[in-house]
C-alpha cells in the first residue's frame, strides 16, 4: 500500500488568494472547496447515522427483503441479511471516521511530541528518535497494523491503536524538520535570549508555525486510515460484525459482485468519497494556510 | 482449460468460446485425467498421526488407509481390516486383516506395520491426536501376520470406530523405525504422493498397487487459493474442478453458471453452551427456560441465511438425533416464562456470554440473534467477542457463563461426547455438566457391540441431554462441494470427507 | 556511506526486536494456534513434549538471542509445521513479489509520469483536474475491490482467470507468468501512480519556472522537446526517487492482492505465519523485506546523491 501521506507538496496555484482568513482561500481553490464539500457529505452523514436519523435501523434483518435492488423504500438496496444497505454506508462511515479520528489523532499527539521535542533538543534524544522511526519506517505497514490487531485481538479501538503506532513515525518525521529550522529563527533565538522557558516557547512561537503542516499531514493521515481499516477488515481483521463498517461492508459483498453489485459498490463508493475529499482537502488546506511554501 | 503456452489473445478467445457448461459425458465411466481441488487452505504437515487441520485430513486420507472406514451415511465398513469381532466380555478385539496389500514403496503390509503404527500413537511422546481416543488398548498382540488382537483394559466399542480416523492411519514399521513418517509419505491408499509445493499445492498421483478397484482419476492435485470468491471463479474458468467451500454467500456466487452445488449438513453442530456449574444456571428450570425461549430455525435463518439443519445433540447419520425430541421443539414463551417463574427468577438474570470471531463467519451473528431472543424472557447477556486464541483460552477454561461455539463433530456419539458429559470425561469442565445416570448411559454405549442396540442407547443420552439442557443446540451449517460438469460419481460426506474421490471420473 | 551503512543494521536489529516482541504479545502459541479448542485434550506430558519441540520453555531472550544468531550465520529457521527451512520459502516466495512489484511499479510509473505530465502542461486548467482527479481515484479505491471485481467479472463473463493454474515462474512459462502477474501489477500500479503524479506535477511545474527552460523557450526550441528534453529530464531525479520508495512499499503491502491473485508471494508468507503463529517464519521474513526496503533506500538515496550535484548536505 503506498504511502499515502509523505506526499511531495503541490505548487501552490500561481492565482491562490493570499489574503483574507484561511477559510476563505480554502474555499476560493477548487480543490479545497471540492474537497470540503466531498468530506463534508461523509461527515454529515456519519452524523446523522450517530443521531439516528437513518432510513432503517443498520443493524435490524429483514429475512423477506434479501438482496433487494434499490428502491423507494430501501434507497440502495439491501443485503444478503435483508439490511438497507444506505443505513448501513452511514453507520459505517460514522464507525470508519471513528476510528480513524482516534487513530490519527493518538498519532498526531504523540508524533508530533516526540518530533518537535527531538527536533528542538537534537543530540541523543534526536538520533534516537530517528532510529526509531527508521525501524517502524522498515517495518512494512499492514503487516505492522496486522501484527498489532493479532497481538491485541478485534475491536475499533484496538484497530485505532494499530493505525495509530504505523502512523505515528510519520509526524514525528514531519514535525520535526520544521523545528530545525525554526530553531534558529531571529525571534526563537531572542525569546531563548530573554530566558523564556522552554514548553512557552514550544507551545507559543513553534507550534502555531508547523500548525499548517501538521493539518494538512492529519487529512492525508485520515484518508490512508479510513483505506487501511478496509484492508484489515478484508483480511479478517478488521472491526467484528454485526456493528457495520465500511471496509467489513465491502469485504462481505465482493462475493455479490456479480449477483447483487449495489452491496459493493455503495460502500466502496463512500471510500472513494471520503479518500478523494480528505485528500482534496488536505491540498486546498495547504494552499490556504501556508501560501508562501508553496514552489 | 486454458493451456499455458498458448498466447494471451488465443486464451481469451479459447475462453470465450469454451466458457462454461460442456456437454455431458457419456454413460461409461471415463478413466483418465487429474482432478484438481480448490480449497482456501493448505495442509500443513505430513504426519497422518499429527494432523488436526481439516484440510490436511482431507487430503491425507487419500495416501492412507485406516483399518476401517465409512460409507456414505457413517456406518463402518472394512478397509485394512476385513473383520473383527468382540470376545471376552467385549474386552478383546480380533482383527482380520486384507492380505496382499502392499505399501506405495513396495513393501508388503501386515499386522507387524499395525502393531508399529498403534503403538507410535499410544506413545505420549508422539502427541498423537488420536491417543485419547484409542488409549483403552492396553496391548497389541500379532498372532500372525493377517491377525492383529486388541486388549482393552475396559470395554469400549467406540475403539473400532476410532480406527475410520485419519488420525489412525496406518503407517508402515519401516517407516516408523527410520523417522521418515513426516517427510516422505508411503501409505497403502488409492493415491500416492508426489509433490508437495507449500502454499500453492499438493499433486498426487494414482498407486498402481492399490489393492481395492482402480481409481479412475489419474490424479488429484490440491491446489490453494486462499480467497472463496476466487475458488469459484477459478471453478468459472475450469482450472478448478471441485471447490471446498464454507462461506455461504459463496456458494450463492457460484450458482451462477453451469456449477453443481452439492449442500451436505456437517457433523460440526453449532450450539449455545451453558455452564451449570456456575450460580446463576445451576437450576435446572432456568436452564430449560433459555432453552425454550430460542427459536432455533430463526438463528439460524438470521445468522447463516438458512444454509443449515436445526439441530439435536448427535449429528451423526447412523445416529441422528431427532430434533423436535426436546421440552420445546419450537420457540415457546409461555413456558419459557413459566419455568422462570419456578426458578423464581423473573425479576431476570445476566450472564455473561463469550463468542469467537475470525474462524467462522456466523458466530457474532448467532450470538446477536440469541442475545436478542433471551430479551423476551428478561435474561441479558453481556458479550464478550474474543479473538480466536483468547477465545480458546476461556473455553478451555470455562470462564464463562454462557458460550456460542461450533464443536468438531464424530461419526460415534461416544468419542463425540464422551470426553464432555461423563464425570471422567477430559473436557468435563468445559460441558460443566454430568449425571450418574449419563455416566451409566455412556458406559453402556461403549460396551455394546450390536449396532441396533447401540442405537437404541444413544437415542436415550440424546433425550437426557435435551431434557437438562446443559446446552441449547442450535443447528449444523453445510459443507458446500461444488463442482463443474465434468465431475462425475462424486459422493461429499458429511464429515466433509473427500475419501470417494477414488470412485471419482472426470468426464 | 560507511556510516550509512551502520545506521542500516542498526535499523535491521530493532526491526528484528519489534517483531520478536511483538509476536509474543499475541496471545497463544504455536500449540493453540494448531489445535484450537482440542489443546485442551493433550495431558501435562504431551503439552511439555510440545512445548520443547516448538522451543517454547526457554526463556525469552534466550529465544531472540538464538534466533538472531541464527539469522546471523545463514539459518532463518524453521516452519515447524512444514518442515520448510525459512530461507527456501523465502527464495521462492521474494521473487514472486519482487517481479510483481516492479511490474507495478513500473506500470505506475508510466501512468503517475503520463497523467503528470497532462496535468502540468496547463496547471489549474481541466485538464489538470482530470489528471489530479484520475490519479487520486486510483488511490482511493481499495486495492481489494478492483481486484475482486476484476477476478469475479472476467471468470464469470470468459472464463478466465490464469491465477487458478499453478504460478508460473517466468524462466519456466513467460506467457502464463505475465498472465498471471499482469492484473495483480495492473492493480497495484495504481496505487503507486497517484504519489508519482503528484511528484511528476510539481516537479515539472517547478522546473518549468527555471531558467534555463526560458531561455529554451526564447530560443525557439519546440514545445515538445522543451518538454522531454530539458524538463522531464531535470525533473526525473525527484520522479525516480518517489517512484523507487513506492517499490519499497510494495515489498511489504502487496498482501491483499496475493491473497486474491492466489500468488505465492512474500506478504502471504508472513500472514499465514501470523496466523498459525509460525514465530521463525514471521520474523525472518520481516526481516528479510525490512532489509530489502532498507536496501531499496539506500540504492535511491546513492543515485539521488549521484545525479544531483546540488545535494550535499548531511
Amino acid at each position: 500500500m503506498s504511502e499515502v501521506g509523505v506526499a511531495i507538496r503541490l505548487p501552490s496555484a500561481a492565482t491562490a488568494p493570499t489574503r483574507g482568513p484561511w477559510w476563505r482561500r480554502l474555499l476560493a481553490s477548487r480543490s479545497g472547496t471540492v474537497g470540503a464539500a466531498l468530506t463534508g457529505v461523509v461527515i454529515l452523514a456519519a452524523l446523522a447515522a450517530l443521531a439516528g436519523l437513518v432510513p432503517h435501523d443498520p443493524i435490524v434483518q429483514h429475512p423477506l427483503d434479501r438482496l433487494l435492488n434499490p428502491s423507494w423504500t430501501y434507497l440502495l438496496g439491501t443485503d444478503q441479511f435483508g439490511r438497507d444497505t444506505l443505513a448501513r454506508c452511514m453507520a459505517g462511515a460514522a464507525a470508519s471516521l471513528q476510528v480513524s479520528l482516534l487513530a490519527v489523532g493518538l498519532a498526531t499527539v504523540v508524533g508530533t511530541t516526540i518530533g518537535v521535542i527531538a527536533g528542538w533538543y537534537g543530540g541523543w534524544i534526536d538520533i534516537i528518535a530517528m532510529r526509531l522511526t527508521d525501524i517502524f519506517f522498515a517495518f512494512p505497514a499492514i503487516l505492522l497494523a496486522l501484527t498489532v490487531i493479532a497481538a491485541l485481538g478485534r475491536g475499533w479501538f484496538n484497530v485505532a491503536i494499530a493505525i495509530a503506532i504505523v502512523y505515528t513515525p510519520i509526524f514525528v518525521r514531519m514535525a520535526r524538520a520544521p523545528v530545525l529550522s525554526l530553531r534558529e529563527a531571529q525571534y526563537v533565538l531572542a525569546g531563548r535570549l530573554l530566558g523564556f522557558s522552554v514548553p512557552r516557547l514550544l507551545l507559543r512561537h513553534v507550534l502555531p508555525n508547523i500548525s499548517s503542516i501538521v493539518i494538512v499531514q492529519i487529512t492525508l493521515a485520515l484518508s490512508w486510515a479510513i483505506l487501511t481499516e478496509s484492508s484489515l477488515s478484508f483480511l479478517g481483521l478488521g472491526q467484528p460484525p454485526p456493528a457495520p463498517s465500511l471496509g467489513q461492508m465491502v469485504s462481505e459483498a465482493k462475493s455479490l459482485a456479480v449477483v447483487a453489485p449495489w452491496t459493493l459498490f455503495a460502500p466502496a463508493l463512500v471510500i472513494v468519497i471520503a479518500v478523494v475529499g480528505l485528500n482534496l482537502l488536505g491540498d486546498g488546506l495547504r494552499d490556504a494556510l501556508d501560501p508562501t511554501q508553496g514552489r | 482449460m486454458i493451456r499455458s503456452g498458448i498466447g494471451l489473445i488465443l486464451g481469451l478467445a479459447m475462453a470465450v468460446t469454451a466458457c462454461g457448461g460442456n456437454s455431458n459425458s457419456t454413460s461409461s465411466t471415463k478413466i483418465g485425467g487429474i482432478l484438481v481441488v480448490g480449497r482456501t487452505a493448505d495442509i500443513d504437515l505430513l504426519d497422518p498421526h499429527k494432523a488436526t487441520a481439516f484440510q490436511t485430513v482431507q487430503s491425507l486420507e487419500q495416501i492412507y488407509d485406516t483399518l476401517v472406514g465409512f460409507d456414505k451415511d457413517l456406518n463402518l465398513i472394512p478397509r485394512l481390516a476385513t473383520k473383527w469381532t468382540y470376545s471376552d466380555g467385549n474386552q478383546t478385539v480380533t482383527l482380520n486383516l486384507r492380505t496382499g496389500v502392499k505399501f506405495q514403496d513396495g513393501t508388503p503390509f501386515s499386522s507387524a506395520d499395525v502393531a508399529a503404527t498403534l503403538t507410535r500413537i499410544l506413545d505420549p511422546k508422539t502427541a498423537a491426536v488420536a491417543r485419547s481416543n484409542i488409549a483403552l488398548i492396553s496391548k497389541v498382540e500379532t498372532p500372525d501376520a493377517n491377525t492383529v488382537i486388541l486388549r482393552l483394559s475396559s470395554p469400549n466399542v467406540a475403539v473400532v470406530t476410532a480406527m475410520a480416523d485419519d488420525n489412525t492411519a496406518i503407517l508402515s514399521a519401516k517407516d516408523i523405525a527410520a523417522g521418515t513418517v513426516d517427510k516422505t509419505p508411503n501409505g497403502t491408499g488409492p493415491f500416492k504422493f508426489l509433490k508437495w509445493t507449500p502454499n500453492q499445492q499438493l499433486e498426487l498421483v494414482r498407486n498402481p498397487t492399490y489393492w481395492g478397484p482402480k481409481p479412475p482419476l489419474d490424479g488429484i492435485t490440491f491446489r490453494v487459493i486462499p480467497d472463496e470468491s476466487s475458488v469459484v471463479s477459478a471453478l468459472q474458468s475450469g482450472n478448478v474442478q471441485l471447490g471446498v467451500l464454507s462461506d455461504p454467500l459463496a456458494a450463492k456466487q457460484a450458482q451462477t453458471g453451469g456449477l453443481h452445488i452439492d449442500k451436505t449438513p456437517q457433523l460440526n453442530y453449532h450450539v449455545f453452551q451453558l455452564n451449570a456449574s456456575r450460580p446463576a444456571l445451576k437450576d435446572l428450570n432456568v436452564r430449560l427456560a433459555i432453552a425454550c425461549a430460542i427459536d432455533r430455525k430463526q438463528v439460524l435463518d438470521t445468522a447463516a441465511l438458512g444454509e443449515g439443519a436445526v439441530t439435536g445433540p448427535i449429528t451423526s447419520p447412523a445416529y441422528l438425533s431427532d430434533p423436535n425430541d426436546r421440552p420445546c421443539p419450537s420457540r415457546d414463551l409461555t413456558k419459557a416464562k413459566a419455568y422462570m417463574a419456578t426458578a423464581g427468577k423473573t425479576g431476570g438474570i445476566t450472564l455473561d456470554a463469550i463468542v469467537e470471531t475470525g474462524e467462522y463467519a456466523t458466530a457474532v451473528n448467532e450470538m446477536q440473534s440469541v442475545q436478542a431472543q433471551l430479551k423476551d424472557i428478561n435474561v441479558t447477556l453481556n458479550v464478550e467477542i474474543l479473538e480466536s486464541g483468547a477465545y480458546v483460552q476461556r473455553w478451555l477454561a470455562a470462564n464463562f457463563d454462557a458460550a456460542i461455539a461450533l464443536n468438531g463433530g464424530r461419526p460415534d456419539p461416544e468419542t463425540m461426547y464422551g470426553r464432555y458429559f461423563t464425570s471422567t470425561g477430559s473436557l468435563n469442565k468445559v460441558a460443566a455438566y454430568n449425571s450418574p445416570k449419563l455416566d451409566a448411559l455412556f458406559q453402556q454405549g461403549r460396551t455394546e457391540p450390536d449396532v441396533i442396540k447401540r442405537k437404541a442407547i444413544y437415542k436415550q443420552i440424546s433425550e437426557e441431554l435435551e431434557q437438562n439442557a446443559p446446552w441449547v443446540w442450535m443447528f449444523t451449517g453445510y459443507n458446500y462441494n461444488v463442482t463443474t460438469s465434468k465431475v462425475h460419481g462424486f459422493t461429499p460426506m458429511s464429515n466433509g470427507s473427500l475419501i470417494f474421490l477414488r470412485e471419482t471420473s472426470l468426464g | 556511506m560507511a556510516r550509512r551503512l551502520a545506521g542500516a543494521l542498526l535499523t535491521l536489529v530493532g526491526v528484528s526486536l519489534l517483531v520478536f516482541l511483538v509476536l509474543r504479545v499475541i496471545p497463544g502459541n504455536q500449540i493453540t494456534a494448531s489445535l484450537g479448542t482440542e489443546s485442551g485434550v493433550l495431558t501435562p506430558e504431551q503439552l511439555a513434549s510440545l512445548k520443547s519441540y516448538y522451543g517454547l520453555n526457554q526463556p525469552l531472550p534466550l529465544q531472540y538471542l538464538d534466533w538472531l544468531a541464527n539469522v546471523c550465520t545463514g539459518n532463518l529457521g524453521l516452519s515447524l509445521r512444514s518442515g520448510q527451512s525459512v530461507s527456501a520459502m523465502t527464495g521462492a516466495s521474494l521473487p514472486v513479489t519482487l517481479e510483481l512489484a516492479l511490474l507495478a511499479t513500473g506500470f505506475g510509473f508510466v501512468l503517475g509520469v503520463g497523467l503528470g505530465m497532462l496535468s502540468a502542461s496547463k496547471p489549474n486548467s481541466v485538464r489538470d483536474a482530470l489528471g489530479q482527479g484520475v490519479g487520486l481515484l486510483a488511490l482511493a479505491i481499495p486495492s481489494f475491490v478492483i481486484a475482486s471485481a476484476l477476478v469475479s467479472y472476467l471468470a464469470a463473463k470468459f472464463g478466465y482467470f490464469p491465477n487458478a493454474l499453478p504460478y508460473a515462474p517466468p524462466w519456466e512459462d513467460p506467457l502464463l507468468n505475465i498472465q498471471q502477474l499482469m492484473f495483480p501489477a495492473l492493480v497495484l500500479g495504481f496505487g503507486v501512480a497517484a504519489p508519482v503524479m503528484r511528484t511528476t506535477r510539481s516537479a515539472i511545474i517547478e522546473v518549468s519556472s527555471l531558467d534555463f527552460v526560458r531561455t529554451a523557450r526564447g530560443k525557439g526550441v519546440s514545445p515538445r522537446q522543451v518538454a522531454f528534453r530539458h524538463i522531464l529530464r531535470n525533473a526525473m531525479i525527484p520522479i525516480v526517487t518517489a517512484t523507487g520508495i513506492q517499490f519499497g512499499y510494495l515489498l511489504g503491502g502487496a498482501v491483499i492482492v496475493e491473497q486474491i491473485f492466489a500468488l505465492p508471494g512474500i506478504g502471504r508468507q508472513v500472514l499465514n505465519g501470523i496466523l498459525q503463529r509460525e514465530y521463525a517464519v514471521v520474523q525472518s521474513s520481516v526481516l528479510i523485506i525490512a532489509a530489502a526496503f532498507v536496501v531499496v533506500n539506500l540504492l535511491v538515496d546513492v543515485l539521488y546523491r549521484r545525479i544531483d550535484p546540488r545535494v550535499r548536505a548531511d
